[in-house]
C-alpha cells in the first residue's frame, strides 16, 4: 500500500541505506530512505529521507548539484540542503571540499554564507514572483534597473536580499528551497502518518507541524480522544499563535465538562493578555460549570475594563448563576470603580436573587449610589 | 418664595467657588523637562499637549518645575494621566513629587486609556513655592498632562472636553484677544518640506510671510523627529525652475530611519529659513482656531505647544501645509478624506464603495550594535510575537505602519502611535529575549514618538486630479509641480493581517509606475474659501492620485508654486483663483523663469 501510494507520487523509493556520514551528518544511527523524482522533464534527483533508528522519519535533504549559468559559461554548485519533514527549508551546508564563489570566481566570504542561509531561509523573499528575466540584466550578474517596478520593492532593498556578484546563485538556490520537491516531501511523510508521528509533532516546537497535526486531530471541532491532551499543551503553549488556533479550532463540547474548564481557567492565568481576551471570547457560547462562574465573578473587579466587561458579559449570558456567586458579585459592590460596580449591579438585578445578604448589599449600592 | 431660596444658593456655591484656590500646572510648561517629551499629536481631541517619559525602555530624567501658590496650607493634588497600554496593565508608570516628597501613588498603570484625573491624595503645601517633579519609573511612555493642586477637597476637575478646555482656558489665563503676531502677506501653516517650501518661496517673491510650524524642528516626515527620506525626481520637470528650493532643503538621502538624527538636517533647514529676511518663524506653535468674514481667512491663533501663550496672526492669504488640512478644517473648506468609489472617480484603482480607508502612520526606529551584551525587558503589554511570526529585522523602514482605516490618523493619532509603539516594543523584545545570538548586543538607538503620518483629509480645489490625469499624462495649461512617483497605496501585508486581524503594523504596496506628469495649479487653492491656497500631501487628489502625489520632493514643488501664486495674487490684488482665471500666463512665465519684456 505503502509503495503504491509512493508510485502515485511519482516518486520511487529506492534504498534505504544505514549511513555512518550522510550530507554533513555524523550520527551513526541515521538511516536514509531515497525517493526519485522526476520534477519534470529535464530535472529529476533524489530526496533523501533520514530516519532514526527505529524508522521514524527526522527531516528531508537534497545533495544538491546545479549548474549556474551566465552568458556563456557555467559554474557547478555543491550544496545540501535540510528541509522538515513538511518540506520547510531549515539549513544548508556545504560538501567537504566545496566552496560557492561569485561572478568573478572570488570565493564566498563567511558573511557571504551567512547571508545566504538568510536569504534561503526568507519564504517570502522577493524572488518568490521573479524570474530570473525580470531579476538580472541578461547576459550579466547585476541588477536589472526595472526590478524595483517589478518587485515594488526599492532597489536598496532588494541589495538587502541578494549577494552582490552572486544574484543568480541566490536565486536558483532559492527556487530549489521553495521548489517542487517541496509537495512531495509532505506527501511523502503522510505515508508515515500514525498515532505516534501525530503526538510528535502536536508536542514539538515546529509551529508547521502543529498546525499539520491539529488539521488532522480536530475534525468539525471534535478532537480525537488520544489527542485532547496535546491539544490542551498547544493552548496552553508558548506560541501564542499555534494557541490561538487551537483554541479556535476546538468545538465547544471540548470545553464543556468541569475538568477542563478547570485546566482552562489555570491556561487563563498563565496566558498572555491577547490569549486570555481569546479565552473569554471562546467561553462566550459555552455553559460555564459553577466553579468557573464562580472564578470569573471573582476576577471581574480585579481584571482591567475590557477584561471586566467579557467576563460579566458571560456570567450575564448564563441562564442561571449559583448562590455562591450571586454572592461573590455582590461582595464586590463596594468596589471603587463605579463602571465595574454598575455592571455588576445591573447583572444581580438580572439574576433577581432572594439571599437576603445580596438584596441587602443591592439595596445599599442603590441608596448610595442615588 | 423658591425661586428666592434657589437664587440664595446659587450666591452662596458663587462665593464658594470663588473661594477656591487651584493652582494649574500644564506639564508641557515644566521649565526642566528632563528626559520628557512634550508631544502635542492629540491636540484637536485634548485641547492641550502632554509630556511622555519616552525612554525606550531605559527611565528618563526627571522633569522638574517651580510653582508658586497663593498661600500656604492644605491643598488636594490631582494629576491627568492615563494607563496607554492597558493590556492589562501599562508600562507607563510614574510618580510625582512635591519638594522631593514622592506621592505614594503610582501612575500610569490603572487599566484604564481614557485620560482623566486622578485622585493623589492631599500634600501640604509649607511654602508659597515648591519644586514639583515627575519620575519616571521605566521609560515606557508614561505620560502626564496637567496636575492640579486645589484646597477645595471636594471640587473635581472637568473630564469632558468641552469644560475640560473651558477649565484650562480659565486657569491659563487665555482671552479671546490674544497678542498679535503681526500682519502678514502669506501665513503658512505647517513647516514640514511644503510648507518651508511655500513660505521661502513666497518671501524670495516679496512677502511678508509667517511660517507656523507646532514642532520644535522644520522638515515635517522628513525632520529627524520622523525620518523619512525625500523622494519624488526633481530632475524631469516640465519647468526646471521648480524645485530649487526643494534642492536647498534635501541633506542628502540617509534611507528612512536612520539612526543617526543629524543626517536630516533639521539645523540647516531652520538656518535657511532664518536667513530669509521676509519670513517670520514660528516653531512650537499649533494652530487650532480661524478667524472668518465670510468665505475669506482672516487671522490664525496658535498656542505654544510649551508655554500655552497665544499668538494671532493677521494675512492677505493662508496656506495650508499642515497635512492634516487643519486650517481648511477649521475655515470650512470642502475636504474628502478616505477613498472614492469606483463609479464616482472613474478610476480603476478606486475602491469598489467609498469608505474611510486611508493610508497608515509609521513610527520609524532603528537599533545599533554595541560591543558589550544589553538586556531589553520582556513586554507583556505590547503585541505578542513568537517564532512562527515576528519580524526578524535590527531597523525599521516603511512598512512598519499603522491606521488602514481601523484608526483616523487625526482624532487617533495617539492611538496609532501607541499601537506602533506596542509593535515595535513586542517585537523587539521578542529578538531581544528569544534571538539572543543574533540580537543580544544591539540596542535601540531611536524610536520615534511623532508620528510619520501619510494620509489625511485633502482639500477639496478647482480640479481634482485623479488616476486617469496621471497615467494619460495630461498636460492641462495649468500644469505646474511635474510629479514622477508611483501610484503607491498601501495596504496591510497579508501575512501581518493573518497574524493581527484589525491590528495590523506592517505594510505592503504596489507600485504603479507612471510617466512624469504635472499637477494643475487648481489644486493648490481651496475652491470655496477664497484666500487659501494649499500644498503638499493635503491637495485637492482622489485617494489614487494622492498616491502618487504625496512624496516630499514633490510637495515641496507644490510650495514652491504656491509662493510664486501669492506673489501675483498679491500683485494684483486678487484670490489664488483670480490668478487661474486672470494671471495664469504670467503664472506660467514665472515658471518659465521668463523675464519681462522690456518694460516702458
Amino acid at each position: 500500500m505503502r509503495s503504491l501510494k509512493v508510485c502515485i507520487f511519482s516518486l520511487m523509493c529506492i534504498a534505504l541505506a544505514s549511513v555512518k556520514s550522510y550530507a554533513g551528518m555524523s550520527a551513526p544511527d541515521i538511516k536514509v530512505k531515497e525517493y526519485f523524482f522526476r520534477e519534470n522533464d529535464t530535472t529529476s534527483y533524489m530526496i533523501k529521507l533520514a530516519l532514526d533508528e527505529s524508522g521514524k522519519p527526522l527531516y528531508f535533504f537534497r545533495n544538491i548539484f546545479t549548474p549556474v549559468c551566465y552568458t556563456n559559461e557555467c559554474k557547478p554548485v555543491h550544496v545540501n540542503f535540510y528541509w522538515d519533514l513538511l518540506g520547510n527549508y531549515t539549513r544548508y551546508d556545504m560538501p567537504e571540499g566545496k566552496i560557492l564563489t561569485k561572478v568573478d570566481h572570488e570565493e564566498f566570504k563567511q558573511e557571504d554564507y551567512e547571508k545566504l542561509q538568510d536569504i534561503l531561509a526568507k519564504q517570502n523573499s522577493i524572488f518568490a514572483d521573479l524570474e530570473m528575466k525580470d531579476l538580472i540584466t541578461e547576459g550579466t550578474d547585476n541588477l536589472s534597473d526595472s526590478v524595483d517596478a517589478k518587485t515594488g520593492a526599492t532597489l536598496k532593498t532588494i541589495k538587502n536580499e541578494v549577494i552582490d556578484g552572486a544574484v543568480y546563485t541566490c536565486f536558483t538556490l532559492w527556487k530549489i528551497a521553495y521548489g517542487k520537491a517541496v509537495n512531495e516531501m509532505k506527501k511523502i511523510t503522510e505515508t508515515y502518518t500514525n498515532d505516534e508521528l501525530l503526538h510528535q509533532f502536536l508536542i514539538s516546537n515546529n509551529h508547521h507541524y502543529q498546525y499539520w497535526a491539529m488539521e488532522k486531530v480536530i475534525r468539525n471541532g471534535l478532537v480525537k480522544k488520544p489527542f485532547e491532551n496535546d491539544i490542551e499543551k498547544v493552548i496552553s503553549g508558548k506560541n501564542i499563535f499555534t494557541a490561538r488556533g487551537a483554541l479556535q479550532q476546538t468545538g465547544n463540547d471540548f470545553f464543556s465538562d468541569t475538568i477542563r474548564q478547570n485546566w482552562l481557567w489555570g491556561a487563563f492565568q498563565a496566558a498572555s493578555y491577547p490569549l486570555q481576551i481569546a479565552i473569554l471570547k471562546k467561553l462566550i457560547n459555552i455553559p460555564l460549570s459553577k466553579t468557573l462562574a464562580e472564578k470569573i465573578a471573582d476576577q471581574a473587579v480585579k481584571s482591567n475594563q475590557e477584561q471586566s466587561r467579557l467576563m460579566l458579559n458571560l456570567l450575564g449570558e448564563q441562564p442561571t448563576l449559583s448562590l455562591q456567586t450571586l454572592k461573590v458579585l455582590a461582595a464586590q459592590l463596594d468596589n471603587e470603580n463605579t463602571d465595574y460596580t454598575n455592571n455588576i449591579y445591573s447583572l444581580l438585578e438580572k439574576h433577581k436573587p432572594a439571599d437576603k445578604e445580596i438584596t441587602k448589599s443591592m439595596q445599599q449600592y442603590k441608596t448610595s449610589n442615588n | 418664595m423658591k425661586i428666592n431660596t434657589l437664587l440664595l444658593l446659587l450666591i452662596l456655591i458663587s462665593i464658594r467657588l470663588s473661594a477656591q484656590n487651584h493652582v494649574f500646572v500644564e506639564t508641557e510648561s515644566f521649565e526642566d523637562k528632563g528626559g520628557w517629551v512634550t508631544d502635542q499629536q492629540s491636540f484637536v481631541v485634548m485641547g492641550s499637549s502632554y509630556l511622555m517619559a519616552h525612554g525606550m525602555g531605559r527611565p528618563v530624567k526627571d522633569a522638574t518645575t517651580t510653582v508658586r501658590f497663593p498661600k500656604v496650607g492644605k491643598y488636594h493634588v490631582w494629576v491627568r494621566t492615563k494607563d496607554w497600554a492597558p493590556f492589562p496593565k501599562g508600562p507607563g508608570k510614574f510618580q510625582v513629587s512635591i519638594d522631593g516628597n514622592p506621592i505614594k501613588q503610582v501612575f500610569g498603570e490603572s487599566g484604564s486609556d481614557e485620560w482623566k484625573w486622578y485622585d493623589a491624595g492631599e500634600a501640604d503645601i509649607k511654602s508659597d513655592q515648591v519644586k514639583l517633579a515627575m519620575k519616571d519609573l521605566t521609560g515606557f511612555n508614561g505620560r502626564c498632562d496637567a496636575i492640579l493642586f486645589t484646597d477645595s477637597p471636594k471640587f473635581t476637575p472637568p473630564n469632558k472636553l468641552e469644560e475640560l478646555t473651558a477649565f484650562r482656558k480659565k486657569l491659563l489665563n487665555l482671552t479671546d484677544t490674544p497678542s498679535s503676531a503681526g500682519k502678514f502677506d502669506m501665513v503658512v501653516v505647517g513647516g514640514g518640506i511644503a510648507g518651508t517650501c511655500a513660505a521661502i518661496s513666497a518671501s524670495r517673491s516679496g512677502l511678508k510671510v509667517a511660517l507656523i510650524q507646532d514642532r520644535p524642528v522644520l522638515g515635517g516626515n522628513n525632520s529627524s523627529e520622523i525620518r523619512v527620506h525625500l523622494m519624488g525626481d526633481v530632475d524631469k520637470n516640465h519647468y526646471p525652475k521648480l524645485g530649487r528650493i526643494v534642492r536647498e532643503m534635501d541633506n542628502g538621502d540617509p534611507g528612512n530611519g536612520n539612526p543617526d538624527a543629524k543626517e536630516y538636517g533639521d539645523a540647516r533647514k531652520i538656518s535657511i529659513v532664518k536667513g530669509e529676511k521676509n519670513i517670520s518663524l514660528f516653531l512650537n506653535t499649533h494652530v487650532y482656531k480661524v478667524e472668518k468674514q465670510n468665505d475669506i481667512i482672516t487671522a490664525v491663533i496658535g498656542r505654544n505647544i510649551g508655554t500655552n501663550q497665544e499668538l494671532r496672526f493677521e494675512g492677505s492669504f493662508f496656506t495650508d501645509c499642515t497635512g492634516d488640512g487643519t486650517l481648511a478644517y477649521l475655515a470650512g473648506a470642502e475636504f474628502r478624506m478616505g477613498r472614492e468609489s469606483k463609479a464616482e472617480t472613474g478610476e480603476s484603482l478606486a475602491a469598489e464603495k467609498a469608505d474611510d480607508f486611508t493610508l497608515g502612520t509609521s513610527n520609524l526606529w532603528a537599533s545599533l550594535e554595541k560591543d558589550s551584551i544589553s538586556s531589553f525587558p520582556e513586554t507583556p503589554w505590547a503585541l505578542q510575537f513568537s517564532d512562527e511570526y515576528h519580524i526578524d529585522k535590527c531597523k525599521a523602514d516603511w512598512e512598519w505602519e499603522t491606521g488602514f482605516g481601523n484608526f483616523n490618523t487625526i482624532t487617533q493619532a495617539e492611538q496609532i502611535r501607541d499601537h506602533n509603539l506596542r509593535a515595535i516594543y513586542g517585537n523587539w523584545s521578542y529578538l531581544k529575549n528569544h534571538k539572543k545570538e543574533k540580537y543580544a548586543k544591539s540596542e535601540l538607538a531611536w524610536v520615534a514618538y511623532i508620528g510619520g503620518k501619510r494620509e489625511s483629509r485633502r482639500i477639496i480645489g478647482d480640479h481634482i486630479l485623479n488616476q486617469m490625469d496621471i497615467q494619460e499624462g495630461k498636460f492641462y495649461p495649468d500644469g505646474s509641480v511635474t510629479a514622477t512617483w508611483t501610484i503607491d497605496l498601501h495596504f496591510p501585508d497579508p501575512k501581518n493581517s493573518k497574524y493581527f486581524e484589525g491590528q495590523e503594523f506592517f505594510a505592503g504596496t504596489k507600485h504603479i509606475k507612471v510617466a512624469p506628469y504635472t499637477i494643475p495649479y487648481r489644486c493648490l487653492y481651496s475652491k470655496n474659501i477664497q484666500n487659501m491656497f494649499m500644498a503638499g500631501r493635503n491637495i485637492s487628489t482622489t485617494h489614487v492620485a494622492f498616491g502618487s502625489t504625496r512624496v516630499m520632493r514633490t510637495c515641496g514643488m507644490m510650495g514652491e508654486v504656491v509662493g510664486f501664486a501669492a506673489s501675483l495674487a498679491a500683485k494684483y490684488k486678487t484670490t489664488p483663483r483670480g490668478v487661474y482665471e486672470h494671471h495664469l500666463p504670467e503664472l506660467v512665465a514665472v515658471l518659465k523663469g521668463e523675464t519681462l519684456a522690456p518694460q516702458p
